[in-house]
């Protein structure tokens, strides 16, 4: 009996798979039983090595935002009877890379087989996806396609022939984050005073254990006279005005609105609604205090407690927000708030 | 200071009538040790055992592994302050039987683990599968108190160290090694212009069980302290630290300290030793404070170029790791930290209970939750027990061939932060 | 100095006195013990010490034990002193908050063992623990002060 062609399953977006664009984003997933799109060119690259037997396909919006959509996936993605899963590749696109990364999930936690994907570095996606699979770095755009590809299969290769795959460096793909113990081939200590004699020497030197690098933000002193004290709020839970003018993304967002609550004292006298992709957003919807705590704010200036609610609010939706645009986006609203004589704030999430 | 250490080989140990060392071949009177190591009541019974290389035997849950040795020229002929009057050692001539060991056993309570295999997979991960071993397990007085069972215990291998040591009182070493690191002001143009190097040494410092002491002296009473590398070559510091096998410094590893022995090779040749300094790691923030800011203040007076740490434990000492380090570094010495690491069974937890950005340099010896399958055992010494209890084991540690799967964490000097041995962990 | 023992260890809770009697020092300052032991598991204790450590009260001693083994005990014994400072517990809460996670990483589920060896085993290193930070304490007093 021939051995049979390994079987890989690759999960696109509405845009790659062929369906449309942002107007597609709410697509819910489906199958093909075939290779859709780049996954095309992939069976391709794969040649002999294995075949690409299903495609399936979601909107970048759907898998983010609905609590369904993972199951859907996993039994998608499972009725093709994978022995590998590839995601993507997903570029710079941050919902996508989300996405990538739900999918690689499915088949490190699901179906316990390989994935593989291809993102840039500074995509949100590549936290969460890291842990399950092999992403190879791709740039920020698809004009990357041509050459990711081909990368992406030889490290399919590799795995499917059941390789040891050597460190990221060296097969070119994102460190995971794993710690691998083996064994060197100098004792630790001949090791360390090998290391000290390079940098004594003024030469480069490669740590065995490189140190997370934590953004750390020392808080600021508390407020002392908060019952004099300018209170703004700001949250990431996404309740905007209902028609979204600024247009703020429902997940990844790149912006954040301000909008006045002067004259109020409860949210549901403003037609406002939750646009956050990231949690059901019924009861938010059903009562915008629950997000943004104005009905308590104004309890508490009144009883003189706070100085006073500041006019505005601040909001974006913090889910797959990448860290780059969390923190310019942080920055600014400190910014204006410093500007507009804000002493402290209460940040509420979601 | 010029120690000699003189190496007597022993390829084998046998229980007999009569302690001598003939042909390579240590022999020893069970009747006689016995009697020596029962003359502390605290102790009811002894049994006594010999695991060589290549024995599929198992010894379980271990305390100590200490080199016998004896010292030729000095009055102290035990462990100053344990087992022997005050003095300072380090200087003079010791033989040492390389290739044996005394290693103790015997619960004091339970996880204090750990284990050595002598074959095997497991054999791999521990030097102490070299090393031909003088097993004693030993029972205490009934109701024996637990500080009290703990200090008879140690004292007892340590006993048993120097009486085995004296057997080689009058023999010819097969080679010599010598240690000599004058005092700053006598050393010559050999150290001219070479960059000044001083190593770190953290040791355990936090309750019974996890104790070290440096010259009979609990090192959590003392201020972070300049030594003579010889004296912890020659018997200066014990440990007493009985949990976590695999990093805890065995009384073996000190007399064998490999950081202070390679770094005793380079010098004078690419760097210049100045010595070593060691700090004991407390429990409290103010004790932290303390030990870090008095040991860094040490090395910068002994004006190094560069340091070694090495670190006990894992934990809370990773905060006085990184601090030491940050505080060298402010002050422009260049450091290497050698620590393990907990990244978890699949290797995806962060690897150090603490982070810093300053420890650029770092060695590692491994992931001490990385899980290694070991084969079912002919022989187990010890308390077969123990084995219910080792770390990262469970129910499920037992497989239905009768091997173990279980953590490093487990394994005598698996992991050892003087870098013993050549375990290491690399980012994929 | 008001000092408080947090701690969800049976061997300690019985032997409280018999510590603390040894260990308060200097009747000059009038040290104050409190001890705080209704946990119904590590989890609560964790949350209670976040909780004092938010109203000025900072931890003395390090919430993470000596090495990885005992990580994952169901036990736990923190002494705290109450300083009113701003920030005093900021950093200390960092390394709370890590200690938890590693806690968290190693029982996902509830933190009891099967175990009667280990479970006596994990409380009398918890209760060495605590005596070693109390006679650390001690030196400190009587150095003029923690």
């Amino acid at each position: 009996m021939s051995e049979k062609k390994p079987r890989v399953v690759c999960y696109l977006n509405q845009f790659f798979g062929q369906i449309g664009g942002e107007d597609k984003a709410d697509t819910p997933p489906h199958i093909e039983m075939k290779a859709v799109g780049p996954a095309g060119a992939l069976d391709t690259e794969l040649g002999d090595v294995a075949n690409v037997v299903a495609t399936v396909i979601c909107g970048d919006n759907y898998i983010n935002e609905k609590d369904k959509a993972y199951s859907q996936v996993a039994d998608l993605i499972n009725s093709a009877e994978p022995d590998l899963v590839v995601a993507g590749p997903a570029f710079n696109a941050g919902r996508y890379g989300m996405a990538c990364a739900k999918a690689c999930e499915v088949a490190g936690e699901e179906l316990n087989i390989p994935a593989v994907s291809g993102m840039y570095e500074e995509n949100p996606g590549l936290d969460p996806a890291k842990r399950y699979a092999y992403i190879v770095p791709t740039p920020d755009s698809a004009a990357g396609m041509r050459k990711a590809l081909p990368q992406m299969a030889g490290l399919i290769t590799k795995i499917l022939k059941n390789e040891e795959l050597g460190p990221p460096e060296e097969e070119g793909y994102f460190p995971r984050g794993q710690r691998k113990t083996l064994f060197a081939d100098k004792r630790g200590s001949l090791r360390a005073v090998e290391m000290l004699l390079k940098r004594l020497a003024g030469e480069d030197i490669e740590t065995e254990l490189p140190m997370p690098v934590f953004d750390e933000v020392e808080p600021a002193p508390a407020v002392r006279e908060i019952n004099k004290s300018t209170v703004a709020l700001v949250s990431s839970g996404g309740i905007v005005p209902a028609k979204n003018p600024d247009s703020i993304e429902s997940a990844s967002a790149t912006k954040y609105g301000r909008y006045s609550l002067k004259g109020h004292n409860d949210m549901r006298q403003l037609d406002y609604r939750s646009i956050h992709g990231g949690y059901d957003s019924v009861y938010a919807n059903e009562d915008g205090n629950r997000v943004v705590p104005l009905d308590v704010m104004r309890e508490l200036e009144e009883r003189g407690e706070v100085g006073k609610l500041h006019d505005y609010y601040y909001v974006t939706t913090g889910t797959g927000t990448s860290v780059a645009n969390a923190k310019k986006m942080g920055e600014d609203i400190a910014q204006e708030l410093k500007d507009s004589g804000v002493q402290a704030v209460i940040l509420t999430s979601t | 200071m010029k120690l000699e250490i003189g190496e007597v080989q022993i390829e084998d140990i046998k229980l007999g009538e009569q302690t001598k060392i003939e042909d390579g071949l240590l022999h020893v009177s069970r009747a006689e040790l016995r009697k020596l190591l029962l003359e502390d009541k605290r102790l009811a019974a002894v049994e006594m055992t010999v695991a060589r290389p290549g024995d599929k035997t198992r010894i379980i849950p271990v305390k100590d592994v200490i080199e016998p040795r004896v010292r030729l020229d000095n009055e102290i002929t035990g462990y100053p302050g344990v087992t022997d009057k005050m003095g300072r050692v380090g200087a003079g001539r010791t033989l040492a039987l390389k290739g044996a060991a005394v290693v103790t056993t015997g619960d004091i309570v339970a996880i204090q683990e750990g284990l050595i295999d002598m074959w095997g997979e497991g054999a791999k991960y521990t030097p102490f599968s070299q090393t031909c071993n003088l097993v004693l397990t030993f029972t205490p007085r009934r109701n024996l108190e637990a500080h009290q069972h703990e200090e008879a215990v140690r004292e007892a291998g340590l006993k048993a160290a120097e009486y085995l040591g004296k057997a080689a009182e009058n023999m010819e070493p097969d080679n010599i090694n010598t240690y000599d690191l004058p005092a700053m002001n006598k050393r010559g143009e050999e150290v001219e212009g070479l960059p000044r190097v001083a190593y770190l040494k953290m040791l355990i410092a936090q309750g019974l069980l996890h104790d070290s002491y440096i010259y009979g002296i609990d090192a959590k009473e003392t201020l972070p302290t300049w030594i003579h590398p010889n004296e912890i070559l020659d018997g200066a510091l014990v440990s007493g630290n009985c949990v976590a096998a695999c990093d805890k410094i065995t009384t073996y590893q000190h007399q064998n300290n490999s950081i202070i022995l390679d770094l005793y090779d380079r010098h004078g040749k690419d760097l210049n030793f100045l010595g070593v300094v060691l700090t004991p790691e407390l429990t409290t923030f103010t004790g932290k404070v303390r030990a870090c800011e008095h040991a860094t203040g040490l090395i910068k007076t002994m004006g190094a170029d560069g340091v070694i740490i090495s670190e006990e434990g894992y934990g809370n000492p990773d905060s006085d790791l990184l601090q030491n380090c940050k505080l060298l570094e402010e002050d422009g010495i260049k450091t290497v930290l050698i620590t393990d690491e907990c990244a978890g069974n699949d290797g995806f937890s962060q690897s150090l209970a603490d982070t810093s950005s300053v420890a650029k340099a770092v060695i590692s010896t491994g992931n001490v939750s990385h899980m290694v399958k070991l084969d079912p055992a002919e022989r187990v010494i010890g308390n077969i027990g123990s084995l219910a209890n080792l770390a990262g084991g469970s129910g499920d540690s037992f497989c239905d061939d009768g091997s173990i799967v279980c953590e490093l964490n487990a394994i005598i000097g698996s992991t050892s932060e003087i870098g013993y041995h050549n375990l290491t962990a690399r980012q994929y | 100095m008001n000092y408080m023992l947090i701690t969800n260890n049976p061997l300690v809770i019985e032997k409280q006195a018999v510590l603390l009697s040894n260990n308060s020092s200097n009747d000059k300052q009038g040290d104050n013990w409190q001890v705080c032991q209704e946990f119904n598991d590590i989890w609560e204790l964790f949350s209670e010490v976040r909780s004092l450590l938010q109203q000025d009260w900072k931890l003395l001693t390090h919430p993470l034990p000596a090495n990885g083994g005992l990580i994952g005990s169901p036990f736990r014994s923190l002494i705290l002193a109450y300083q009113k400072a701003e920030n005093a517990g900021y950093r200390t809460q960092k390394l709370l908050d890590e200690a938890e996670e590693r806690w968290r990483k190693k029982y996902q589920a509830p933190t009891e063992i099967n175990n009667a060896d280990k479970v006596k085993a994990y409380q009398k290193l918890d209760l060495w623990a605590l005596e070693s930070s109390l006679k650390e304490l001690k030196i400190f007093e009587q150095l003029g002060g923690a």
